[in-house]
């Protein structure tokens, strides 16, 4: 079976669309070797109190997409996640933001900041593993030149998985999801 | 009713290089019906596909036209396909009956607060059927489909049928 899928997946175009999948761990902070590349990374929350954590490294400044999404499951009507970009010279963040993030910024980092609050919440299928999920949208973030960090948490304290969008470009790696099917999938 | 189905017959029938004669059996000893119960494993639901199965062929002969309509649930979504196709049943008569498929299929995809997702493409379905009593068989088949017009996308999963011939 696994070799079927294997076989039609890469037989199938339309799967050059899709993101890199990569699984997140709360306790190891994730290093995206390429953050020019489009990854979906998956994680889950299971007190609500913990912060997943993103490095990245620009060598100019980078345009891409960012997003957190969470499965269209009535058990996950309520669990809107937030990300943050954090790193050297970005901008301030306004008080409420400030109050929402997991942990205190470094002396001279400012942040970017989505909330997930957008109501109706946008929601979009995905066709390789023909999911639906709720989305923040997607807001365009210009990363910094230099070290920067992606934070993902739950304001609410809500509980489930989450999968953050971001990046642009083609970066190969999709049978990786074969290898935990049950957690891509499901 | 009776007529359309006698020139679906027919055209079943000629297009398979098979005649439809006057000696054949009845009409609708011609038709199966089935209720099977699937479970997709991409885009997980779970529910059932009724198919109705219609012998163009003499008694005994392999060929089967399909049309089923399924209708599925899942923790994310609705799920309703709509299948026209061929099966080939071999081993009439005997226990063990083994199955193939091929088709087309129409997808539908829902939930609340997005408009519906619609893909077309083909499926592939291969089992095997078990003769359990006079004009009764229980069988399982694995199916795939690759969907190619609308949005993509490719499935499989198991599905386990009962079926009775009319």
């Amino acid at each position: 079976m696994r070799r079927l899928v294997l076989m039609l997946a890469l037989t199938m175009p339309a799967l050059a669309g899709a993101h890199t999948p990569v699984k997140l761990d709360p306790k190891v902070p994730y290093v995206v070797a390429a953050p020019k590349v489009s990854f979906a990374l998956y994680g889950v929350f299971e007190s609500g109190s913990e912060h997943f954590v993103i490095k990245l490294s620009f060598d100019e400044r980078f345009a891409a997409p960012v997003e957190v999404f969470v499965p269209h499951e009535q058990a996950l009507k309520e669990h809107r996640p937030a990300w943050a970009v954090v790193g050297p010279g970005l901008p301030a963040p306004n008080e409420e933001e400030r109050a929402a993030l997991p942990a205190p910024l470094p002396a001279g980092w400012g942040a970017i900041v989505d909330l997930d609050t957008v109501s109706p919440r946008p929601v979009f299928y995905e066709f390789v593993m023909r999911r639906f999920y709720w989305s923040s949208g997607a807001m365009n973030v210009v990363f910094p030149k230099g070290d920067c960090e992606l934070w993902v948490f739950s304001p609410r304290g809500t509980k489930g998985k989450f999968g953050l969008g971001f990046g642009v470009e083609e970066g190969g790696g999709y049978m990786a999801a074969l290898e935990d099917w049950s957690f891509y999938a499901y | 009713m009776r007529t359309s189905a006698l020139v679906l017959g027919l055209l079943a029938g000629s297009a398979l290089g098979q005649t439809v004669t006057a000696a054949d059996a009845t009409l609708a000893s011609r038709f199966e019906l089935g209720l099977p119960a699937e479970v997709t494993l991409v885009g997980l639901t779970a529910g059932a596909r009724p198919e109705l199965l219609f012998r163009p062929g003499e008694p005994g002969s392999r060929s089967r036209i399909r049309l089923a309509v399924g209708l599925f649930g899942g923790p994310e979504q609705l799920f309703l396909p709509v299948s026209l196709g061929y099966r080939a049943c071999f081993r009439q008569g005997l226990t063990v009956q083994p199955l193939v498929g091929v088709g087309v299929e129409l997808q539908h995809r829902f939930v609340a607060d997005f408009p519906p997702v619609r893909s077309f493409g083909a499926y592939l379905e291969a089992g095997v059927a078990f003769a359990v009593a006079p004009r009764w068989t229980v069988g399982a088949l694995l199916t795939t489909d690759v969907m190619f017009v609308g949005t993509p996308g490719f499935g499989f999963g198991p599905r386990a049928f009962v079926t009775v011939q009319l």
